[in-house]
């Protein structure tokens, strides 16, 4: 007889669904980032008596579910984290939080609010078995303005846009090339580019 | 005189965390201006929110500051999010228990607990919780003119803190 399998979650404890602060947005799914531990929790080793049979069919092997934690989340779902982390780091509302939002200039990040979300995106990529650390300068770049090679005259010098271009590849610094005014630096940074360098980061 | 708002350092785990009291008093004068009689309104003294976050900001600040051995200039810089839902009036203690949640070189983030001794139960009740980031200014402001000296943890400060027990800790 087949055993029945009752999911039961093991992540970590829920705690209430509260603490969104009141700004509407909806508690995050339980399940996100530990859906594969889920899954690798009812692997047949792990369950009381035998193995069902499977006849002649090639067997099903559970390892092929478990893929290490922290790929398993798709761009959309990304995207819908990196949008909650800005919510709660810049106080906004989530239909101002576009892909093509501006950090600065349509959310009103201040220099502060730069830790503030590197340190939320720590928190909310991280998982047990896989820490996700953001080096500093890594996702924004630091020390820009205290080195003349780099910022002359209140421009970006081809030298900051090159180490920039190699250091970022989640910014597009297509339009900022054409008038490299340090002052519109902050502004190549859009959601997107957060997204992006989620994404390329959980990948590599 | 120093704008301190705990009086006492009760405990301390180096840079992790710090838990301050602090009375409050009928002697303490803004209680008397929060909130004084008004029209038929009888006088209604309780401590300001705002100053249970400066206290807090104060504990988590003094616990930050303290990872580096008080080197850095430590300052309030966003308050993330902050609930008080009950309020403190004389005679009652406010404990501020402080804990940090991350920290790099810029800056740290710190996760707080208030809480309030009641009297009828002997029990510390929570009352609210405060989640502040603090800046370590000369890495965040470089190339400004900033002055050399410490005017954050100065000679003043650290009277304040060893008056507030602090060295018992080291």
């Amino acid at each position: 007889m087949m055993p029945v399998i009752e999911p039961v979650y093991m992540g970590p404890p829920l705690g209430p669904l509260s603490g969104n602060g009141g700004r509407g947005h909806a508690a995050e799914p339980a399940f996100s980032a530990y859906s594969a531990t889920s899954v690798a929790l009812l692997a047949p080793q792990d369950l009381p008596g035998e193995t069902p049979a499977l006849g002649n069919c090639e067997p099903f092997h559970w390892r092929y579910l478990r893929m290490p934690a922290g790929t398993m989340k798709s761009r959309d779902e990304i995207i819908s984290d990196v949008q909650v982390v800005l919510e709660d780091a810049l106080g906004v509302d989530a239909g101002k939080v576009t892909l093509d939002a501006t950090l600065t200039g349509d959310l009103g990040a201040e220099s502060i609010d730069f830790l503030d979300i590197v340190f939320r995106l720590e928190k909310k990529f991280s998982t047990p078995d896989r820490p996700f650390k953001i080096q500093q300068g890594e996702l924004f770049p630091e020390n820009l303005m205290t080195d003349p090679s780099l910022v002359n005259n209140g421009r970006v010098t081809a030298k900051a846009l090159a180490m920039l271009k190699e250091r970022m590849p989640h910014v597009d610094l297509s339009t900022f090339e054409g008038n490299p005014d340090v002052s519109k630096l902050s502004e190549i940074f859009t959601v997107k580019s957060l997204v992006d360098f989620v994404e390329r980061k959980l990948k590599a | 005189m120093r704008w301190m708002w705990i009086d006492a350092i009760i405990a301390f785990e180096p840079k992790a965390r710090m838990v301050a009291v602090k009375n409050v008093s009928l002697a303490e004068e803004h209680l008397h201006d929060h909130f004084p009689v008004e029209g038929d309104l009888p006088a209604q003294a309780l401590m300001p929110n705002s100053l249970i976050l400066e206290g807090m900001a104060q504990t988590a600040g003094i616990l930050v500051g303290s990872v580096n051995d008080f080197r850095e200039k430590v300052v309030l810089a966003k308050v993330q999010n902050a609930t008080i839902e009950a309020d403190v009036g004389p005679g009652e203690t406010i404990r501020y228990d402080a804990r940090i949640e991350r920290m790099d070189a810029l800056g740290a983030s710190t996760v707080g607990v208030v809480s309030r001794f009641d009297h009828q139960t002997a029990t510390w009740v929570d009352i609210g919780r405060i989640e502040l980031m603090f800046s370590h200014l000369d890495q965040n402001m470089q190339g400004m003119d900033l002055p050399k000296e410490n005017f954050v943890f100065g000679e003043n400060f650290r009277t304040i803190l060893r008056a507030a027990g602090f060295d018992r800790f080291r």
